[in-house]
């Protein structure tokens, strides 16, 4: 096959995503260690990266909008261009979130510890593995892992759930354990919408590859 | 290059460009085409004439993703007439 001028800019865009997925991926580590080893210094830094994360955003749209411009990409390369102008979006969010996260790890840091720290870092490991693996599936075009991707959002969801009920009732026990139990409802669904965000990246690969969108369709419809 | 293209299948057009990227690491090319998508790809800057009178330069990116006049968008994006 022709190798084309084209594939340059496309490793190029696939490159430029994959830094902006890694620099996510260590944002929400960096952003759970801050919380758990209620280290203030690291959530700062946290903070401050969402910056490197959104000009990466922006770099990555002017791209794919030159791309689209100047190729005319078709058929998979225009799946491919327009699935990365998303992703990039996806990941941009994931970051906010992760800021969101390291805010909150400051506030909790303030204040004496409330509970011992298990089921956050339970739901932060599989909603970590959820990013890696829908970037997994991106660089490999591996329609199969990014389904996996869309059916483990479920147990987040359920432990998501499970900690609000838990934190819940420590709020009806006892009244000032209020801020602090509400500051980590919030970490809880900032992880929540971490793995949304991952599902919707997963989604977005199978259309990629396949060509065929699941997004907003019954969960039997899309396997 | 005077219309290099024209009259060929996507393949051989496709080998021409191709020339042309590694022509340009070298010498600068100067084509005159009239297929917007082409001159889209193969090319840093970009003109834009109008019966005779240059409208347009600068460079590709800028003039097909935001044209500085209103006659070089209408032409690119098929509107004129």
């Amino acid at each position: 096959m022709m190798q084309r001028h084209f594939d340059q800019d496309l490793a190029h865009l696939k490159q430029t995503l994959l830094r902006m997925g890694g620099l996510v991926e260590s944002q929400i580590q960096q952003a759970l260690e801050a919380l758990v080893d209620r280290d203030s210094d690291l959530a700062v830094d946290v903070i401050k990266q969402d910056h490197d994360v959104n000009a990466l955003d922006v770099e990555i749209d002017e791209l794919c909008i030159q791309l689209l411009a100047l190729q005319q990409p078709t058929a998979r390369d225009l799946r491919f261009v327009t699935t990365g102008m998303k992703i990039s979006s996806e990941l941009e969010r994931m970051g906010d979130l992760a800021e969101n996260i390291a805010h909150r790890a400051l506030e909790l840091n303030g204040e004496p510890q409330l509970k011992p720290y298990i089921d956050i870092p339970r739901m932060a490991n599989w909603t970590m593995r959820m990013v890696k693996d829908c970037l997994d599936a991106f660089v490999n075009s591996d329609p199969v892992l990014a389904r996996k991707v869309c059916a483990d959002d479920d147990f987040v969801d359920e432990v998501n759930e499970q900690l609000f009920r838990e934190l819940l009732s420590f709020m009806l026990e006892d009244t000032r354990t209020i801020t602090r139990a509400i500051r980590l409802t919030f970490v809880a669904k900032s992880l929540e919408r971490i793995a949304d965000h991952a599902t919707n990246i997963a989604e977005l690969v199978v259309y990629m590859v396949e060509g065929k969108n699941i997004r907003h369709v019954a969960p039997s419809a899309s396997l | 290059m005077d219309e290099p293209c024209s009259a060929l299948d996507p393949i051989a057009t496709g080998k021409i460009e191709e020339l042309i990227y590694t022509l340009k690491d070298t010498y600068t090319v100067v084509i005159v085409t009239h297929n917007m998508q082409q001159a889209a790809r193969v090319s840093d800057q970009c003109g834009f004439f109008l019966m005779g009178e240059l409208v347009e330069f600068g460079d590709t990116k800028t003039i097909f993703t935001t044209p500085h006049d209103k006659r070089t968008e209408d032409y690119i994006t098929g509107r004129f007439g």
